[in-house]
């Protein structure tokens, strides 16, 4: 093999672009990008490759053909550069990229046909071309101007950008300056400068950085980067190399020491230093960073004790405010804001938002769950920066593009919220350690935020539980209380009738007294008006009380099961709407065919037929309200109830044409303690529910509906024989 | 004319029923209590008694039961807060003639004095 500086650079290159190559082909995605960046390698190892086997070969003729093969690689590096450019940018003009395409292929028509080059030996080491006519000037002027605007994109795609995708396109930008200033000087032989083709190395480091670039798309700080490899070089080569140094200066002295086992001092030395670098490296890594990030440290570290701090915060406001302070705070942003779910609306509400002027130009700012970006977050649940977000999903972001990086928090795939953080007030950007940071962040977050909603459904829950109970001790009570307001009523009762029969017999045994006195017969007729009233309206209240009573017991009564009169349950639910609507008819319509016999336990039936029904009232004047809102009067509303006996059981159906239910609510119909009534009269949220329980659990039957909006519902529930 | 023993818990109502009862010329008797109610049971050995049945002490039922013990023929016209028809079913067994249900209406206890007693 002949080696040279030329030789060995060929070699090199040829290595690593094939090493790149297939180092994109396993970390790589299947994008255009890498497939890209696969091409791109693929050009340059053929330059490579064609190059080395130049350099090690005498026969001119093989030499043409050879640089035939190079060169061809040559045309195709800055297309596939402008190519990835196009891509990383985001370019839009298509009419560009194909006059690159085709400007290719007329230059690798013109490398074929023999017009662009002549060889000479030159440097006494390998045949070189040299340019011939103006096609290869041409040529390359034209890869120049390529490679010279694609630079121009990429550093005018540098200036917008920012965070993440501003480090990779720095990276590239540096990469490719350095990788193409070296090719270019490989040019200068060509045209007549004899300058010895040094710079060959150069894109050797140009395709490991840019490689790193295009498959890393999280990089490290620049400066972190450089003082890395400086550490790297510190205490590797630097402390490895002293033995060597040491063997070669001291072997006169250690030589007539030792004899033959001289060279243990130098292995011992060797071990010594070996074991010694990582630590060195590690030590001095760790010294420089610190350093160099001492701010970003510092913020770390106040983000991840805060972290910790949260989960004592149960107030969901509170939590909320703390979290958007604490990262404002400590990593020093323009803005940062806190959106979570907000379940009864199916949204995500901000519920903080803090900027530099403490006033949020966002006000009230809501995402529905089917918004794009809500269903990004869903399945990407890790921090990630906007610039990583897909184009559409970042359009669809709106007002908010001010962002740069987005934390979601989520538990268990479930999507609790997510914090949206401006850009850094010292405009650096976010680093791979910062998402690192913000992951243990936003599970800290999430946690809490879990905790906080627990608490306060529970609080709410207990608040309904609470009030339930106290339903329910009213209804305990209720036997005792209703005993005592029907004594009364018996008191008014009796009195009344002694006041109506007292006069009555007055009349009769003083005839004479009341023809003589006709304001006196006027006067005691009244009074028996009177008594007659309140004997009426004792009876009423009696009626209530009675309900109440009725109402209260369904629960307490023994739970026996036994064949009853279905006619009874719908009977006594209509009084009881009556009762609680105070209305004077239930817009009823009964069909209970040939036998209204049931099985089960009456008092539960009762009280499912009386939750039923409530509810189909309630539909009915939702409906009513609407219409006649918008002066739409003409509607005739209508419970049905209907009973069918087959041969497994009883169905039940009561239907109604009220207002019907949004799709959205009808999963939660039998939710507990959800409701849409907007009365005070009722919308404890626990009736569907109880319905449920008591066919499911202890009838052993089914319950379910259907619904339309605007047209109504239809429960039904089936009851198996004995 | 027969004899009538009116017991309820609340004296006013045993006042005003036996005030009634006199609008007929039936001779009548009040108790509040039960054991006022033996007494005057004992003593005034009424041919009928309107009872109370929810009282303290001693219930409607079991004071009937005990009036029954002294003189079998004692009918009985229970008062009651309950409309149920285990209480009725009751009523019925200890050999009451009727049942009516409180708040007392005069009217219906007049159509019922004129069917029993009259």
């Amino acid at each position: 093999m002949i080696i040279n500086p030329f030789s060995i650079s060929c070699l090199i290159l040829a290595i690593t672009t094939l090493a790149m190559i297939f180092i994109t082909l396993f970390y790589g995605k299947k994008i255009l990008l890498h497939r890209l960046w696969i091409l791109f390698n693929a050009s340059v190892f053929i330059w490579a490759s064609g190059a080395f086997v130049i350099s090690q070969i005498t026969s001119e003729l093989l030499a043409v053909s050879l640089w035939k093969f190079a060169i061809t690689g040559i045309i195709f590096s800055p297309i596939f550069l402008f190519h990835i450019v196009y891509v990383l940018c985001e370019l839009t003009n298509k009419k560009i990229l194909i006059a690159v395409y085709v400007q290719g292929a007329l230059a690798v028509i013109a490398n074929f046909t023999g017009l662009l080059t002549n060889l000479e030996f030159m440097f006494d080491s390998f045949y070189y071309p040299i340019s011939i006519g103006y096609a290869y000037p041409l040529l390359y002027s034209s890869w120049v101007i390529i490679i010279l605007y694609a630079h121009y994109e990429l550093f005018r795609g540098y200036r917008k950008s920012s965070g993440i995708k501003r480090n990779q396109l720095l990276y590239f930008f540096i990469g490719t300056m350095s990788g193409f200033t070296g090719a270019a000087i490989n040019f200068f032989p060509v045209f007549g400068f004899k300058f010895y083709p040094y710079s060959n190395f150069l894109p050797t480091i140009y395709c490991v950085i840019a490689t790193y670039a295009i498959l890393r798309y999280r990089l490290m700080d620049i400066r972190v980067f450089v003082s890395r490899a400086a550490a790297f070089l510190i205490s590797y080569p630097i402390f490895l190399s002293i033995p060597f140094i040491f063997a070669y200066r001291m072997y006169g002295v250690i030589y007539p020491l030792l004899g033959v086992h001289w060279w243990l001092v130098p292995a011992v030395l060797i071990i010594f230093f070996a074991s010694l670098s990582p630590l060195a490296y590690g030590q001095l890594r760790i010294r420089m960073e610190e350093r160099l990030l001492s701010e970003q440290k510092h913020y770390q570290k106040l983000l991840l004790q805060a972290a910790s701090g949260m989960a004592t915060e149960h107030n969901l406001n509170k939590l909320a405010k703390l979290i958007v302070y604490i990262v404002k705070r400590a990593v020093k942003i323009d803005f940062a804001a806190i959106f979570i779910d907000d379940k009864s609306n199916g949204v995500y509400r901000m519920k903080s938002f803090r900027d530099h002027q403490k006033i949020s130009p966002y006000e009230n700012i809501t995402f529905l769950y089917e918004h794009p970006f809500i269903q990004y977050l869903t399945k990407h649940t890790e921090p990630c920066l906007y610039d990583e977000l897909p184009q559409d999903i970042r359009q669809s972001l709106g007002a908010l593009s001010g962002a740069a990086m987005i934390v979601p928090s989520a538990v268990q795939e479930n999507l609790l919220g997510f914090v949206l953080l401006g850009t850094k007030l010292n405009k650096q950007p976010y680093s791979d350690d910062d998402i690192n940071v913000f992951k243990i962040l936003s599970h800290q977050a999430a946690l809490a935020i879990e905790n906080s909603l627990f608490m306060e459904e529970t609080k709410m829950a207990q608040e309904k539980i609470f009030t339930a109970e106290k339903l329910a001790s009213i209804g305990g009570m209720a036997d005792g209380v209703a005993h005592q307001i029907k004594n009364r009523l018996n008191q008014f009762s009796v009195a009344s009738g002694e006041l109506k029969y007292e006069i009555r017999d007055y009349l009769k045994k003083n005839p004479q007294v009341t023809k003589a006195n006709k304001d006196l017969k006027k006067t005691l007729d009244y009074l028996v008006t009177i008594a007659d009233s309140l004997i009426t309206n004792v009876k009423r209240t009696d009626g209530i009380v009675k309900g109440i009573l009725n109402f209260a017991r369904v629960e307490e009564t023994a739970t026996f099961f036994s064949n009853f009169s279905l006619k009874e349950s719908v009977d006594l639910s209509a009084e009881l709407l009556r009762i609680k609507h105070e209305i004077s008819e239930v817009p009823l319509e009964v069909d209970l065919g040939s036998s209204d016999s049931v099985y089960g336990v009456k008092s539960q039936i009762t009280e499912a037929v009386y939750n039923l029904m409530d509810n189909a009232y309630e539909a009915l004047q939702e409906k009513k309200t609407l219409l006649a809102k918008e002066g739409r009067d003409a509607f005739k509303p209508l419970i049905k109830v209907k009973l069918s006996q087959k041969a497994s059981g009883s169905r039940l159906e009561i239907s109604d044409n009220g207002i019907g239910m949004h799709d959205e609510n009808k999963a939660k119909v039998f939710a507990p303690f959800f409701t849409t009534k907007s009365s005070y009269k009722s919308g404890t949220g626990i009736g569907m529910y109880v319905v449920k329980r008591m066919v499911e659990e202890n009838h052993h039957g089914k319950v379910g509906f259907t619904s339309v909006y605007m047209e109504g519902t239809k429960f039904f529930v089936e009851l198996p024989k004995k | 004319m027969p004899k009538v023993l009116v017991v309820d818990d609340e004296v006013e109502i045993t006042v005003f029923l036996c005030n009634f009862l006199k609008r007929f010329d039936i001779e009548s008797q009040k108790a509040s209590d039960p054991k006022t109610a033996l007494a005057a049971f004992n003593q005034f050995k009424p041919d009928w008694v309107f009872l109370d049945i929810k009282m303290p002490d001693k219930d409607g039922f079991e004071l009937l039961e005990e009036f029954k013990k002294i003189n079998s023929k004692v009918k009985a016209i229970m008062i009651t807060g309950k409309d149920d028809k285990e209480s009725q079913d009751k009523a019925k067994g200890l050999g009451a003639c009727d049942y009516i249900v409180k708040p007392l209406d005069l009217e219906e206890l007049h159509e019922k004095i004129e069917k029993h007693i009259l």
